[in-house]
Parts: structure tokens; sequence; C-alpha cells
């Protein structure tokens, strides 16, 4: 049988065999009505996400702390607004995470983040080892697969544009291409990607 | 700018687009039930990108969080202003949008010379010691709404539906919006009197929530039109961008 106890998830004791353990959708619609400790679970279900996408986009692991914290302060703020019918909690984070993560990089643009533009080479991070982690990691693995299955020249636009933050203008720039072929090929991107991973809709 | 704004989703998506891009394509996107059916999964599957990137936060990020959300209060439900009513039925006119590029140029081509007017957020708040005369306890966006012989003007961007009430008597005009969106991080929707013979004039901010009537800062019986634009926080002396809207008064000043 189970008996998973060695404390996975922290917090709440919920057993693996949980009827209700609650989505992030869940947990956002509590955090809308002030539930503290809902949004402090909805956290603990993203952060890893959203911390390790600021800290790519801004690259710099102490602004990427103040990108995240933003980001979660607007994501309490706003969370009435969420639209489940407009897609997974977890992507309405990581899109708040995202724009927050954009615009201190370009508001930063004096930053000497653009002599090395061109790197889109990421340090191996090592995080901890835990049951999550793993889980990403899979999750990880499908991704990049995801990514190979793009053309070159997709997957270069799609990185700058949203690992790097550049506009799509800045892309066609840095790629040699005319505007209207980044934007093409970033949206072209992410639609293979979308139907290689299988995402619904 | 002649793009087709559908051919954006994906910049828009993962954020590549400038602010003016973003409000275009996010006007567009009010009327597209194409675009609409694919924003969705395009944003999921953004999201995944991120995911070989994960990295834990250390967990001092976790405890100042925590701490710092007890000083926010979260928003309201938005209302539901315009669901399933006014989708396409309701016909308003004059309906003024980004396509008209013709008033838009207008617009764009007076600003040259206009005064420079302080900018402070012109919220719908009591505007008390304006005007003695008046009870204080009416607010002047009451005073310009229920003046009966006030001008209404109505115009539509997206699913925003936006009406300015000018008072002749009491010299000023009330902006209110449904279903407009939160203006981007570090932008603001400002306000804008197009004066002639002095171009465009800051009328204030509108507040952070802009679904609330909203006083115009500012004389409004001389100017023939309202403008909407974004710009960066703390506004604009003069506007930055293309009008979102713009709303013209049908009587002349």
């Amino acid at each position: 049988m189970d008996s998973v106890s060695s404390s996975s998830l922290g917090a709440s004791g919920d057993p693996a065999s949980g009827v209700d353990a609650p989505t992030p959708a869940d947990l956002l619609r509590q955090a809308s009505r002030g539930d503290q400790q809902a949004f402090a679970q909805l956290y603990d279900l993203t952060a890893a996400k959203a911390f390790g996408l600021a800290v790519r986009v801004v690259r710099d692991r102490a602004q990427a702390e103040e990108v995240t914290q933003e980001a979660y302060l607007e994501v309490w703020h706003k969370s009435a607004r969420y639209d489940e019918s407009k897609g997974s909690a977890m992507s309405w984070v990581m899109t708040i995470v995202h724009r927050r993560a954009v615009d201190r990089v370009r508001s930063a643009e004096s930053s000497s983040r653009r002599d090395t533009a061109y790197e889109i080479k990421h340090q191996s991070l090592d995080h901890d080892v835990t049951a999550e982690a793993a889980e990403a990691s899979i999750e990880g693995k499908r991704v990049r697969k995801a990514m190979e299955s793009l053309t070159g020249p997709q997957r270069q636009a799609l990185e700058l544009a949203y690992l790097g933050g550049y506009t799509h203008t800045e892309v066609a720039t840095m790629l040699d291409l005319p505007v209207g072929t980044a934007k093409t090929r970033i949206r072209d991107g992410l639609i293979r990607m979308r139907d290689t991973m299988g995402v619904g809709q | 700018m002649t793009t087709h704004l559908e051919s954006l989703i994906g910049a828009y998506v993962v954020d590549a687009l400038t602010d003016e891009e973003r409000a275009q394509f996010e006007a567009h996107l009010e009327t597209c039930a194409d675009c609409q059916a694919e924003l969705a999964s395009l944003h999921e599957t953004a999201a995944l990108i991120a995911e070989p990137e994960a990295m834990e936060p250390p967990p001092s990020l976790r405890t100042n969080l925590l701490s710092a959300i007890n000083e926010v209060r979260p928003l309201p439900p938005e209302e539901q202003a315009d669901t399933d009513a006014d989708s396409d039925s309701a016909e308003i006119a004059p309906v003024v949008s980004l396509a008209q590029r013709r008033s838009v140029r207008i617009f764009v081509s007076v600003a040259a010379a206009a005064a420079v007017v302080a900018v402070a957020a012109g919220v719908a708040g009591t505007m008390g010691g304006d005007d003695p005369r008046q009870t204080p306890t009416v607010t002047v966006a009451e005073q310009v709404l229920e003046d009966p012989q006030a001008e209404e003007s109505l115009a539509k961007f997206g699913n925003t539906k936006v009406t300015v009430t000018r008072s002749d008597d009491v010299g000023r005009a009330v902006i209110v919006t449904t279903g407009m969106k939160a203006a981007p991080a570090e932008k603001v929707y400002q306000l804008w009197f197009q004066v002639p013979g002095e171009g465009m004039v800051s009328a204030g901010l509108m507040p952070e929530d802009p679904n609330q009537p909203v006083v115009l800062q500012g004389d409004a019986t001389r100017a023939d039109a309202v403008g909407i634009t974004l710009e960066p926080s703390g506004g604009s002396e003069q506007p930055t961008s293309d009008p979102l809207a713009v709303v013209p008064f049908e009587t002349d000043a």
C-alpha cells in the first residue's frame, strides 16, 4: 500500500491519498478572501518555478528575490481577479512573475546585461533534491525535449524573448531578421511546443 | 503602424511587446475570438518553458513575503460589468477606436505646445475647497453626473466602455469606464483634454482601479475631446503614445 509518510510536502499533513488536496486554483481563491495560510501553500507549490524564472531573466539572485516577492505580492493583491476559465493558476502566477522580471530588466537597461546578450547558456545551478524537485525535473526533461523539437531559429527566438526578456523587435535585430519574422518565429515556436507537450485546449 | 495584430499573439504571451504594442494587442484581443481561444494554451506553454529553470528560493523570501502581505488588502473581484448583456448587442455611438486614425492623428499632432498642467491623481474624491458655494457633501463628480443639462459622450475600445459627462454649469467633466483593465506595471492611464489652440492638456491620471468615476482636472468647457493614453508611472507632460480612445464632445466648446 502507500504509507508514504516520509514528510513529502510541508505543512498541513494531508495524506498522500488526500481527496481534497487543494489545487493552486483553490488556494488562490481562498487567498482572495484573505486566507494567508492558503497563500503560503500556494507559494510553496509554485515558488521554485517562479524564482527559477526570475533568476533566469534578471540574472541576479538578489534582484530575482525582489522580483519574486513583488510578483507574489501582486498575486495576493489581485487574487480575486484570477479567472479559472482563462488558464491554470500556475500559468497565471508565472505570467505575473515573468512580466515583473521583464519590466525589471528593461528598466535597468543600462546595466551590463546587454553585454552578455547572446549567451543563452545557463549556469547549472544545483537545487535541493526534494521529491518535488525530482518531479519538476522529469517535467523539466519533457520541456527540454519539446524545446529541442523546435527548429533552431524558433528556439532561439523564443528563448531570447521569454528567457532573455527581449522585445520581438530586439530579437529581430539581434538575429538579423526582418521584424515580422521574429514575431512569427516566436508564435510558431510556442505553438509547436504546445502541440509537442500536449497542452490542453 | 499597420501590423496584423493577431500575429503578435506569441510575442504578447512571452512579454516581448512594447507597452504600446501590448495595449494595442489587448484592445484587439477583446474583440478577436480566435486570439482569445488561442491565448490560454499559449500561456500554459510559455509557463512550461521555465520548468527546467526551477530553483528553490531562500527561506527568507517566504518569511518576508508572508509578513508583507499583512499590509496589502486583496482587491475585490472585478465587477461583472460586461458579460453577456452588452457584448455586441447594444450599439453605442459615437464609437471612436484606435482604428480611427484620423482623429487619432489630430489628437497627436495638436500636442505640440500645450500648457503644462500639474499632474496629480484625479480621483473622484471630494474636490472640497474648490467652490465654497457648493455644499461640501456633494462631490464634484456627483454635481456633474446629476446635472440634467450635462452632455454625455461615449466611446468604446475593446470591451472597455468610456462615458464622459461634461457639465457646463460646473465646468468639469467626469469619466466613467467599465471593463477597463488595470494599467500594466509601472504604467498609468492618463487623461487629456484636447483644447483648441492649446493642444493636449493633462487632465490627471486614472486611479489604479480605473472603473470608478473620475473627475477630469481642469476646465472642461474649452475642450473638444477627451483622450486616454498609457503613460509611464507618474504621467507625462505630453502624450507619449497613441491614445487608446478619444471621446469627442458633440457640442462645440
